[in-house]
């Protein structure tokens, strides 16, 4: 309780004009940042420490998680309205959100996005203060097993949610990811893999324009070649009921919430696999299975609420054990070292309130969110006005322009362009890039943790079963493979006739 | 359209297409599995006999363990593709004449040569606002997005904005940018 006093003391004490318009500012130039191919959070908080280096550390620090939760939230914009994920956390959005921009209801998409994010920071915000130091304990117990079955249940969650055509395609697509991260020198011995003496290559492909490039330029095409059918889609206005969706859910988004936060706690998963594990929660536990990638409401509800809990998980983890839980964090680690502010066990010692303040600054940016966000709508859907066949060109452009500004390389432009053409065929037969983007971002997290949890038990394989949590991952993963067999799916579909009929 | 069994006819087409191309995907993923998997093989024993590494510690094992999955997945799919009937039939020249004479056929290998074209041969020869120009007015023109002078105007000021804005708060520095 006194912990929750403290909380509210901190969002009381920071409700003044100076930085709640400090939110607002660095919320909008995230939203740009998120909203943008190529530029993501890591970079946005990344430049503004530069900026931010001359004020004191609260008005940093504030600025830095307004930009953050702004361009995590705009993510989700460009995933609902051109179906390319801002950030690799909105990949999930894609699939409902998209679909129901396709349907003429992008700002029902954003408004639904947004709402989300909020209940999920919100809730997030609340679990960081709550039950920091239980969540800080349960993420330590994550040893390199728990790490690598986590990573084999998220890719192949995604891949059995993201196949339209046969979950066993999301399952290939992810591998292929897979074995894209092994390219380049691996760290545990410094060998280097699969690069066939490019010297390009030996740092491995670049995961940003290895997005832009899967996602973009198949949705260039698609675009140009759909313009007729879809030049109406920003003729949209509100029709959905805020609250009574709210109520609808009300179960499902405590259950994301937690599962955001819980696996944002993760260091090096963070919101990715939050998404993507929240939306096979939803679609599983939903009523009308069939309607998830047509534009269920619950569709874009579930990723958007994980995806932002996963904020304060991430946040949670770097604060109390010194660990980022997600890139941005990183780089926002960084920048609380520039200001001596030195995360970790000693943090509640040295800055006894600093929790709480973060929390309240959570708390602050996730209501600017929201007012943003809903009043943004409208405008932001605007840009579906715009005629596919001059929106396609000029998103081709924004696409190069922002690989290019990841490093300053070439290289990493032919990436986007091979990476769209393998991606549009693979599209086109039946493989979703989101599962092949989580395999290539995983990958390498995947390969290490496989290694060093065999190698810590001289090579014995129950190393990566014989831990309480890594069992559950594991049983989970292969309750997951056994569900996709047809005759286990036809089997269930009779016994859920014969109890209805029972009923 | 539907069928009978109220599985529109469009999808049952797009199904048969995806099954057809399955035939001639899967052969090339398994091909592509086992290429990688006995590179995995020559990494592992490389690193092992020279003392860097043991089995499980080799860099070849999951790059191993995973291609191999994807030879099984694939000749799951090979076989899958043959049981619900699909055969080579998108060889035959008829076929091809329909594909081809299609606008649609077209679209997507005429971006790609945007794009090839952007990427591998404009940026780092000429100005690359030149370059993006070419892109940006040549698609437009090409799909004739709307009249030729709202063309220029549209790509000129996007292009400039865009590279000025990225060059000036990203810190980017553009191969042969005149900002």
């Amino acid at each position: 309780m006194s912990e929750f006093l403290h909380f509210l003391s901190a969002v009381v004490q920071y409700a003044t004009p100076w930085y709640l318009g400090l939110m607002a500012a660095s919320m909008c130039l995230g939203i740009i940042f998120g909203s943008l191919p190529g530029l993501n959070a890591t970079l946005g908080v990344a430049l503004l420490i530069g900026i931010t280096y001359p004020f004191g550390p609260t008005t940093a620090i504030i600025m830095m998680m307004g930009l953050y939760v702004g361009a995590i939230y705009a993510g989700s914009l460009s995933a609902i309205l051109v179906n390319i994920p801002g950030t690799g956390s909105a990949a999930a959005t894609c699939l409902d959100g998209h679909a129901l921009a396709r349907q003429g209801k992008a700002i029902d998409a954003i408004v639904i996005a947004r709402l989300a994010s909020f209940v999920g920071s919100m809730l997030g915000v609340l679990m960081f203060v709550l039950f920091a130091p239980l969540l800080a304990t349960i993420a330590l117990q994550f040893t390199s097993a728990e790490y690598f079955w986590l990573c084999v249940f998220g890719i192949f969650v995604c891949g059995t949610l993201a196949a339209p055509d046969l979950p066993i395609k999301g399952w290939i697509a992810g591998m292929i990811g897979m074995m894209l991260s092994f390219i380049g020198l691996e760290d545990l011995i410094a060998y280097e893999r699969f690069t066939y003496g490019n010297m390009d290559l030996i740092t491995g492909l670049p995961w940003v324009p290895m997005m832009i490039g899967l996602f973009a330029v198949p949705q260039v095409v698609n675009m140009i070649n759909e313009s007729a059918r879809l030049t109406n889609m920003g003729d949209s206005k509100r029709s959905i009921k805020i609250f009574q969706t709210l109520k609808d859910n009300v179960v499902g988004i405590i259950k994301w919430s937690v599962t955001g936060v819980g696996i944002g706690a993760l260091p090096g998963v963070g919101e990715n696999i939050a998404a993507w594990a929240a939306y096979g929660m939803a679609k599983q536990s939903s009523k009308h299975p069939e309607q998830f990638g047509k534009g269920a409401i619950a569709g874009v509800m579930a990723p958007e609420v994980a995806n932002n809990a996963a904020i304060a998980g991430a946040v949670l983890v770097l604060l109390v054990l010194g660990i980022p839980g997600s890139p941005p964090t990183a780089v926002l680690m960084g920048a609380l070292q520039i200001h001596n502010i030195r995360p970790g066990p000693m943090l509640g010692i040295d800055f006894p309130n600093f929790l709480f303040d973060m929390g309240a600054w959570l708390f602050w940016t996730s209501i600017m969110l929201l007012v943003i966000g809903i009043l943004s709508a409208r405008p932001m859907s605007m840009i579906l006005r715009v005629p596919p066949r001059i929106l396609a060109p000029l998103i081709g452009i924004l696409c190069i322009c922002g690989s290019y500004t990841v490093s300053n390389d070439v290289f990493d432009i032919q990436v986007v362009v091979i990476a769209g053409i393998v991606g549009y065929f693979l599209e086109k037969i039946g493989y979703h890039p989101a599962p092949l983007v989580l395999g290539f971002v995983l990958g390498l997290l995947t390969d290490h943790s496989f290694r060093r949890a065999l190698d810590l038990r001289d090579g014995n394989p129950l190393a990566l079963v014989d831990r309480p949590i890594a069992m559950i991952f594991f049983i989970a993963t292969v309750v997951i493979l056994i569900q996709t067999v047809p005759a286990v799916r036809r089997a269930r579909t009779r016994l859920v006739a014969r109890f209805a009929r029972t009923q | 359209m539907t069928t009978d069994t109220q599985i529109p006819v469009e999808d049952l087409e797009r199904t048969r297409t995806i099954r057809r191309a399955d035939l001639v995907v899967s052969p090339l993923m398994i091909a592509g599995g086992l290429w990688f998997a006995y590179d995995s093989i020559q990494i592992s024993i490389e690193t092992i006999s020279a003392g860097h590494a043991t089995i499980v510690t080799s860099p070849g094992l999951l790059p191993l363990i995973i291609s191999l999955l994807i030879v099984v997945t694939s000749i799951w799919l090979f076989i899958n593709a043959i049981r619900s009937g699909a055969r080579p039939d998108f060889l035959k020249p008829a076929v091809i004449r329909n594909w081809a004479s299609k606008r649609d056929s077209w679209t997507p290998l005429i971006v790609m040569a945007f794009f090839a074209t952007y990427v591998f041969g404009l940026i780092g020869r000429v100005p690359f606002i030149a370059a993006t120009l070419v892109f940006g007015i040549g698609m437009m023109a090409v799909f004739k997005a709307t009249k030729w002078y709202w063309i220029i105007v549209i790509n000129v000021a996007y292009a400039t904005f865009v590279i000025y804005a990225f060059t000036n708060f990203a810190y980017t520095k553009f191969p042969m940018s005149v900002f």
